[in-house]
């Protein structure tokens, strides 16, 4: 006999355990939606729409891909106004969660409201939990017991105010350094450099740009 | 309406699912899958019993049990269907019962009940040998049983009206009558299983309830009636027999038959009961217990406060 199946025939419900099983199963366990594996299947300007991984399996144990759930929103990785910010994509698989009442209005601007319906536990108030897969990412931020590796086929530091870099060694491994204003890689009258330590007994040395694009020199001062 | 002192029809109509009957054909002379037996209250006709039992909230069908005494022993046989032998076949033959005083030009009174057959069978042994025939009938098995692949799911903002008549197109056959929707919508609405499951959760979604009846799915605000605007007396002058009895939330009045009183239906009450005269009440239960020969042919009404209760 089918596990599914066992006692839960209206004709078994002989015995008050019997009627709690069968509400259980019936009623609690069919209708309260916890976490569930989807794809998604578009990206919308705020929202995802997706589609739940794992089939339906009728009477007859027919397979039903089941239907999409349409804009539901997804968990950032942030704090205040700082955060990492990912983009989703497409075929992207994830991990839905549902929350216990509707949250239509109270997603549109993460403050308190009235829920939209008296919906409990549905699918249409998922929120995307995290990214499921089994390959590392190519980009990547990596942080281990090791350090902490950047990788990309594009770095962009960006800073209103300084950035500093505190190391004992800085090393530069790169065929073509540019620098300058602008990131241009145009060194001009505006741009400074000071350069600490690099004459013995000196502090700090001056470095003034002295020609233009083609010929530039630096001259000690 | 005046009931009394008038010739009271109860007529049954059968309809198969697959089989035909062996006795009669049409104008072309195919063979029918519809019988039709009538019965009044003349003293040359057959009888018939009808008990029809239509209970609140759709999770408990609507029910009837009708015993005609005198079919042939061919209809019979066409008509019989054991318990054990439900489910073997897609189909269900189908049992409508039409009762009332007043018959239409194709000679039925107005539908009284329509539901599937889920047993039917004589008793040869009956000391009266008029080989009673007992047929018994859920409403609705159809769309309990049906394959829940007519999920919905739609983006964007649907108006609930237009949800509810979403949903209760997949009851084939059933015309959609829907009470107070207008003004919501419900944001990308999405529901699984079947239709009555669908039927179910979207009601409970928005604080609704619905009923399936004979021809008509009925959907309106919890605790409302589906039919509002129409207004029926009920009192001692308009077939109330007796007084209404408390029940929970509301009352019990035992009416003589009348087709025009349906689940849903807004009734006024005049009594010497003072509680039931001042409520708005609508039927939410209904009981019609219908033979053509004794003195039977009354209804027991559950009626319910529509102002009690609320979201």
């Amino acid at each position: 006999m089918n596990n599914n199946q066992s006692n839960l025939q209206f004709g078994n419900l002989q015995n008050e355990a019997n009627q709690i099983e069968y509400a259980i199963a019936q009623y609690l366990l069919n209708n309260v939606n916890t976490i569930q594996p989807c794809k998604i299947i578009k990206v919308n300007e705020k929202s995802y729409d997706v589609e739940i991984l794992t089939n339906y399996l009728m009477a007859d144990n027919k397979p039903i891909t089941p239907l999409p759930i349409y804009e539901i929103s997804k968990i950032m990785v942030m704090g205040g106004i700082a955060g990492i910010i990912t983009e989703l994509e497409e075929n992207d698989k994830v991990l839905v969660g549902f929350c216990q009442r509707d949250i239509s209005i109270v997603k549109k601007q993460w403050d308190n409201q009235n829920p939209g319906s008296l919906r409990m536990f549905d699918l249409r108030d998922g929120i995307i939990l995290g990214v499921l897969s089994n390959k590392l990412p190519s980009i990547y931020v990596k942080i281990t017991n090791k350090g902490i590796e950047l990788n990309g086929p594009k770095v962009t530091i960006i800073s209103d105010n300084d950035t500093i870099v505190k190391a004992k060694n800085v090393t530069v491994d790169a065929s073509k350094i540019n620098l300058g204003n602008g990131g241009s890689g145009v060194l001009n009258g505006d741009t400074k450099f000071q350069v600490t330590g690099v004459q013995k007994g000196g502090d700090t040395l001056p470095v003034t740009i002295v020609s233009g694009i083609s010929n530039t020199v630096i001259a000690q001062s | 309406m005046q009931t009394e002192l008038r010739t009271r029809h109860i007529v049954i109509k059968f309809i198969l699912d697959e089989n035909t009957f062996a006795a009669g054909t049409d104008k072309e002379g195919n063979p029918l899958n519809v019988k039709i037996i009538r019965g009044n209250s003349d003293s040359n006709s057959l009888t018939i019993e009808a008990n029809i039992n239509k209970t609140s909230t759709s999770f408990m069908q609507s029910s009837a049990t009708v015993i005609i005494d005198g079919m042939t022993v061919d209809d019979i046989n066409t008509l019989s269907l054991m318990q054990f032998q439900v489910g073997v076949n897609e189909g269900y033959n189908i049992v409508e019962i039409y009762a009332g005083y007043d018959l239409n030009s194709d000679g039925l009174p107005p539908l009284a009940y329509r539901g599937q057959i889920y047993a039917a069978y004589p008793d040869y042994n009956n000391a009266n040998r008029s080989r009673p025939f007992k047929v018994m009938s859920l409403y609705g098995i159809t769309y309990q049983n049906a394959d829940d692949n007519g999920h919905i799911s739609v983006k964007g903002e649907v108006k609930l009206e237009d949800l509810f008549k979403q949903i209760a197109s997949q009851f084939k056959g059933l015309q959609f009558v829907g009470n107070n929707l207008f003004g919501y919508s419900s944001t990308n609405p999405r529901y699984e299983g079947t239709p009555v499951q669908q039927m179910d959760k979207a009601c409970a979604d928005y604080g609704y309830h619905w009923k399936a009846d004979d021809t008509s799915i009925l959907v309106a605000p919890k605790y409302q009636p589906f039919y509002p605007n129409e207004i029926i007396e009920i009192s001692s002058d308009n077939n109330m027999i007796g007084y209404p009895t408390a029940v929970p939330y509301g009352f019990q009045v035992m009416v003589r038959y009348t087709p025009y009183l349906k689940f849903g239906q807004v009734v006024k009450i005049k009594s010497l009961m003072p509680f039931a005269n001042n409520g708005a009440w609508y039927i939410n239960g209904i009981q019609h217990i219908l033979t053509n020969h004794s003195n039977q042919f009354m209804s027991i009404l559950q009626v319910n406060n529509y102002l009690f209760g609320g979201m």
